[in-house]
């Protein structure tokens, strides 16, 4: 008993010891806060270049020369993801790597504005102008979600009035627009860790050169749907 | 008597605490550089993209056939990239005109840097800025890395179609 007490007063009493203990307490979570740094980069680094190929992407449409989207400049449209998102193949896979289109999803739509009543004079108080998609296009490879804009895509009239509720409808505008929408999946650099894989969705608006609706030619694929 | 010495060393407490701190301070501040380093690399890419952002939509809409890629670089990347700390004369640019047909795949891992080929109104092109990575304490990074003459380097890319509404030089 007294040989017990004494030996656990010398542990209690001995300071040899206490620095590992502290690092060893440490050191996990300096690890931690190392990959949470990489984890955090890695999504940074993706959200950002898929925004940025995205908003290439519409630039790209949106100054087309003839207002007549052919299927090799959207090829090319398309393909701006793979060359501005080089390290997306991480999330998709090492075969998207080899393949061309890769595994992500991208639609493109065209929405001019008409007058209505239709054929009203611009002069006429009533004359107004509404939006109205033309057309839209879809491809998809590996992603379960593919965000395509629907026919009925809100876009806010010019007569509506700017509020909290019409803001984050749509666009407003004069000139026809061009949208561009990619999807992709993210998953976590440590996939073991407690991040979910999850799809991100991203597009971009833009303008078109002088006004002018940018149609698509003709396509008899179901990945081209136009609208009444 | 040299056993007594010996002996008595085995037995002494003091310093043992700075003998351990001493031994793993140098792993716990491994750790926290590392971490710093990472946290510094993902920071340059970020400024790469962005200036790429910049330069390719700078390219997009100026009509300058004439310039050099240093000029180009000394007067629209430089401002930027000096405002991050980062060197501007350590950036390389490279833009190539692309055909609209075919995919651009072939173009993944082409380095373009070192082409100057701004081509003409509607033409379409692909811009490349690269910087040189330093590894200090480990070559671990979150980016987009490139090989090129036996060096690492920071990669950033981007797709433009120049300007419809070019005059000048620029239109062609």
């Amino acid at each position: 008993m007294l040989t017990r007490n004494i030996l656990t007063w010398k542990i209690r009493g001995s300071e040899a010891g206490s620095v590992s203990i502290g690092f060893a307490l440490t050191i996990p979570i300096l690890m931690s806060v190392f990959f949470a740094v990489a984890e955090v980069s890695y999504y940074n680094m993706n959200t950002r270049r898929a925004q940025q190929a995205v908003d290439f992407a519409a630039e790209y449409l949106s100054r087309d020369d003839d207002n007549l989207l052919t299927d090799e400049e959207r090829w090319l449209a398309e393909d701006i993801w793979q060359i501005v998102n080089t390290t997306s193949f991480i999330n998709t896979g090492g075969d998207a790597y080899e393949n061309s289109r890769g595994n992500y999803a991208r639609s493109f739509s065209s929405i001019e504005f008409v007058r209505t009543p239709e054929g009203c004079s611009p002069e006429d108080s009533e004359c107004n102008l509404a939006p109205k998609m033309g057309w839209s296009f879809l491809a998809s490879q590996g992603i379960d979600a593919p965000k395509r804009r629907p026919c009925d895509q809100v876009v806010v009239p010019n007569q509506k009035n700017l509020d909290e509720n019409s803001l984050p409808q749509g666009s407003l505008g004069r000139g026809s627009l061009v949208i561009a929408d990619f999807t992709y999946k993210y998953k976590p650099f440590f996939e073991t860790g407690p991040l979910p894989e999850i799809e991100n969705h991203i597009y971009s608006i833009r303008a078109t050169r002088g006004g002018d609706t940018l149609d698509h030619v003709p396509d008899s694929s179901s990945q081209l749907v136009r609208c009444a | 008597m040299l056993k007594q010495v010996l002996q008595t060393f085995k037995n002494a407490q003091r310093g043992s605490t700075t003998v351990e701190f001493a031994i793993l301070v140098i792993p716990f501040l491994a750790t926290m550089f590392a971490t710093i380093e990472l946290s510094y690399k993902s920071f340059v890419q970020t400024a790469l993209d962005n200036n790429l952002y910049v330069a390719a939509s700078q390219i997009s809409i100026t009509g300058f056939d004439q310039d050099t890629p240093e000029k180009f670089i000394e007067e629209y990347v430089c401002v930027d990239l000096s405002a991050v700390l980062l060197r501007c004369e350590d950036v390389e640019i490279g833009v190539k005109k692309i055909p609209t047909s075919g995919r651009l795949s072939q173009y993944r891992d082409q380095s373009i840097v070192g082409e100057w080929d701004l081509g003409c109104s509607y033409d379409a092109l692909l811009v490349e800025l690269n910087y040189p990575i330093k590894d200090i304490s480990h070559p671990i990074a979150v980016a987009d890395i490139v090989y090129r003459d036996g060096k690492k380097y920071y990669r950033s890319r981007g797709v433009v179609r120049r300007e419809p509404l070019l005059t000048g030089p620029g239109a062609c």
